[in-house]
């Protein structure tokens, strides 16, 4: 299960595929530095998968070429069949769903909680004309993060950071994604709001059947809720495995040793000690 | 040289010192649109010296060249908080301001401009001051400050970063873009016998980008070519003084020019003529002209300087 | 108090001039971080082709008008398409540059066709001057601030409430995050960039009906006034310029009332740099704000 390319045969059905996404090697450039080499990788259909890997390994370069926003990248990218990479970022989120919540606090600050929010409903209106079947609207969003409805009128910057990545990934799920690319949503959030957010998206996720990409360096949290993960290490796959396999692995500790140890809780470094 | 020719290259010279003066300011990172006004102090300065005081030629020079940089100095030191476009947009305004105030004071003139100022400057004191310019900012690129400057024109953080002083920097760019434009100014006063508010105003103003643009950015020498050759095409098109050339005359001179700028601008933002740096490396005593006029692009003439 | 009830009458007229041509300026900043030297001069080809259209051509007052108010949309246009898209979008730099020379490309356009001379223009309407207890307007003042006060209010409002300034407040906050959102970012700076325009177009027009003239290189000292409106606004700032604009009018024509016209430059400038020294962003803040 190591090589990412037998994964992807376990997951096909006989005639209809489970995969939505299909990323063949990929490879990201900025200038002379290659931050992404060579990835190929699945997401099935309906499930959330994980993407984790220390700090700087290329976990959001991978989802910002999915979003069609790199200067520079090659490979293919299929969803659902056919191939997006050579489409415009635009065209990735209206014709196809492909929708990224980006790395740190996504919303519009000068404008309101409720005018966030609209500019997800102006693309979702548009992709539920386009036949759309991921769909939400404000009042489902309401009743996911009651928050959002109090804070209506407020600026997105008076909000917290937890409550602004709530509106981040409502807005998101307003846009009717067929593919959800989530970049490391516990970024700077305490604990606690780290857990309500990632029960809350699992929750929705599962009872919405959204597709999900999510990239996290907490692997605890992520491992949990993702029922299969794939292991980044400078910008490689290192390791592709169900959820529930890779958290055992020990070459999962090892990859975040030294760059990002301290996130590990304590017990990782007691472990980390017994492999060297 | 018939004394069109010459005069023609005396403006040009004295145009291009200007020109150089936008170029250091520039470089050194400050985005200044204000050397028609620098250039129109100067030219105030150095003619009320020769007229009033009846100083030699030389002094209103220095004279000329000192408050332009004097003016440039408290620019720097007023808008030390504001940078990029927004710099740029301020001196414009600051410009204009002082050519309209310039055009109020009755003491100056007023919209008349400033008049009955000795026609001292020829072709040599033009091609002299020019040279002296040149020199002088070629020099100055290899001095510690010359360096830091050129660091912190490219990228300021990086610059603070290692220690050295946006401030200082600021000041120098603008103190020297000042003095050459100073300089240019006196020139200038002394050739027309008069300087006048609209010499300052920012209706002239992208000449000087113009002359840059097509001499490019990289180095004084694109300052100096685009001058002459920029100022040399206008003759062209102007048709020798009058009478047609095709089908321009020579009102169009102008927005044609504007056109060269916009296009220039879009095929090639460093300049037409140079693009690299022309690297003078004193311990192979030897002038690299890479990229000049494109022809010597890549090769290597010694020449000594 | 005659005199400066009078003035400050005067004034508001000569602050509605700014305010018709900054708004347009702060808004294509606010929308593209793109200073446009060449915005003021917009104004200047409205008036010209409103005079070429209604009098050399015979086409009268109206038509003229709808000619001049579009010649400057379209000149907008051609800006965006044939000259800032061509630049790299991170050359801010650049765009400014580009921007300077077409300023001086339309300002000797425009004087070879008229042989730099100044022009009369005739007005819009039949102004009709009152004279109530020794305070004198004109019908023309009160359409060019009543008209100010709609425009300026108006394009605030829309871009408040309307979907398309909803678009237009997103994409100057964050244009990447605006592209992640789908948000055509290209169409909106166009749009921007054209709706300056005409602003722009439709204050020239308004302003020479008071003036009753036009030169080629207008636009220089009326740039002098929208940087300085601009600035001490914020750029970026609608809401700003609008305020800032009335004030600076009418503070002029109170200093060059009482103490002489060579005063007139020294407020704004002045103004313009206590500002950029205390509170570089403005008064009203920086990017694209309604509030
Ligand atoms: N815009 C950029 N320009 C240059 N290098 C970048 C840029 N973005 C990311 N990188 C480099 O690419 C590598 C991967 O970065 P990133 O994808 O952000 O990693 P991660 O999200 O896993 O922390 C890093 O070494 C980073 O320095
Ligand atoms: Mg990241």
């Amino acid at each position: 299960m190591d090589d990412p390319k037998s994964a992807r045969g376990v997951m096909d059905f006989v005639g209809v595929s489970r995969t939505a996404l299909e990323v063949t090697s990929l490879s990201v450039n900025y200038g002379a530095i290659r931050a992404v080499q060579d990835v190929s990788l699945d997401v099935p259909r309906q499930g959330i998968t994980a993407l984790v890997g220390a700090n700087g390994a290329g976990k959001s370069s991978i989802l910002r070429a999915l979003a069609g926003i790199v200067p520079e990248c090659h490979g293919s990218i299929k969803l659902n069949g056919v191939d997006v990479s050579k489409l415009p970022a635009r065209k990735r989120v209206i014709d196809h769903g492909i929708v990224l919540v980006p790395e740190g606090r996504g919303v519009f600050t000068t404008m309101t909680v409720r005018e966030n929010l609209e500019l997800g409903l102006l693309i979702g209106d548009r992709r539920r004309a386009l036949g759309a079947t991921t769909t939400f609207d404000l009042e489902e969003v309401y009743n996911l993060f009651p928050i959002l409805r109090e804070r209506g009128d407020k600026r997105a910057q008076y909000l917290s950071g937890g409550e602004q990545q709530m509106l981040a990934i409502s807005r998101s799920l307003l846009m009717s994604p067929a593919l959800l690319l989530v970049d490391e949503p516990s970024m700077g959030l305490a604990p606690q709001l780290v857990r309500r957010i990632f029960d809350v998206m699992s929750n929705v996720f599962a009872q919405h059947k959204v597709t999900v990409l999510l990239v996290e360096q907490d692997t605890k949290i992520a491992l949990e809720i993702a029922s299969f993960a794939y292991l980044l290490e400078r910008g490689v796959i290192s390791l592709a495995a169900p959820s529930a396999v890779l958290r055992e692995d020990p070459r999962l500790k090892i990859a975040y040793l030294g760059v990002a140890s301290t996130i590990l809780s304590g017990d990782a470094s007691d472990n980390n000690r017994g492999n060297r | 040289m018939t004394p069109y020719v010459q005069s023609v290259f005396t403006t040009a010279l004295i145009y291009s010192l200007v020109t150089m003066g936008l170029y250091i300011t520039l470089a050194s990172g400050q985005f200044s649109i204000a050397h028609g006004m620098l250039m129109g102090i100067g030219g105030y300065a150095g003619g009320i010296a020769s007229v009033q005081f009846r100083v030699p030629m030389i002094l209103s020079l220095m004279v000329g060249a000192f408050t332009a940089a004097l003016f440039g100095v408290v620019m720097a030191l007023v808008l030390r908080r504001t940078s990029g476009v927004l710099l740029a947009t301020v001196t414009i305004a600051i410009g204009q301001g002082v050519s309209l105030t310039a055009a109020n004071l009755n003491s100056l003139g007023g919209s008349q401009g400033y008049f009955g100022i000795p026609l001292t400057t020829n072709l040599a004191w033009a091609s002299g001051t020019a040279l002296v310019g040149l020199v002088g900012l070629l020099v100055f690129r290899k001095t510690r400050l010359g360096l830091a400057m050129l660091a912190a024109g490219r990228d300021e953080t990086v610059a603070q970063s290692i220690g050295i002083s946006i401030l200082k920097i600021r000041i120098w760019g603008f103190l020297l873009g000042g003095l050459l434009a100073g300089l240019g100014g006196v020139l200038l006063a002394h050739n027309n016998g008069l300087i006048e508010p609209s010499d300052l105003s920012f209706a002239n103003e992208p000449l000087f980008f113009i002359f840059l643009m097509v001499g490019g950015l990289e180095t004084p020498w694109g300052a100096l070519f685009g001058s002459i050759g920029v100022w040399w095409l206008q003759e062209l098109l102007r048709f020798g003084n009058s009478g047609q050339f095709l089908i321009f005359d020579q009102a169009d001179r102008y927005w044609i020019l504007g056109l060269v700028m916009v296009i220039t601008v879009i095929v090639r933002p460093q300049g037409i003529l140079t693009r690299k740096p022309i690297v003078w490396n004193p311990t192979r005593r030897s002038f690299q002209l890479l990229g000049v006029l494109g022809l010597f692009r890549g090769r290597r003439s010694d020449n000594t300087s | 108090m005659t005199y400066f009830t009078q003035f400050l009458i005067d004034g508001l007229a000569i602050g509605s001039l700014y305010v018709l041509v900054t708004i347009g300026f702060t808004l294509v900043f606010g929308v593209m971080g793109l200073l446009n030297v060449a915005h003021a001069d917009l104004y200047m080809v409205a008036v010209f082709v409103f005079l070429g259209v209604a009098q050399d051509l015979h086409f009268g007052i109206v038509l003229g008008a709808i000619a001049g108010i579009a010649a400057a949309g379209l000149v907008g246009a051609l800006l965006f398409w044939q000259v800032i898209r061509r630049i790299d979008r991170n050359r801010t730099l650049s765009m400014f540059v580009a921007t300077l020379g077409v300023s001086y490309f339309l300002e000797n356009l425009v004087a070879k066709f008229v042989q730099f001379r100044t022009e009369a223009v005739p007005p819009l309407f039949q102004s009709k001057f009152y004279d109530v207890s020794n305070l004198h307007f004109s019908t023309g003042q009160i359409v060019l601030v009543g008209s100010t006060l709609i425009i300026a209010v108006g394009l605030s409002q829309w871009l408040r409430r309307s979907n398309t300034g909803k678009l237009m407040r997103a994409v100057s906050e964050n244009t990447h995050l605006a592209e992640l959102v789908a948000i055509d970012t290209v169409r909106i700076m166009a749009i921007a960039v054209i709706l300056a325009s005409v602003i722009a177009g439709i204050g020239g027009l308004l302003v020479a009906n008071t003036t009753l003239s036009v030169n080629p290189f207008v636009a220089n000292d009326v740039s002098l006034k929208m940087f300085a409106v601009a600035v001490v606004a914020g750029v970026g700032s609608v809401d700003g310029a609008l305020v800032v604009g009335l004030f600076l009018g009418m503070i002029e024509s109170l200093t060059v009332g009482y103490f002489g016209s060579q005063w007139e430059t020294v407020i704004g400038l002045g103004a313009m740099i206590i500002v950029l020294l205390v509170r570089p962003q403005g008064l009203f803040g920086k990017r694209l704000r309604v509030g």
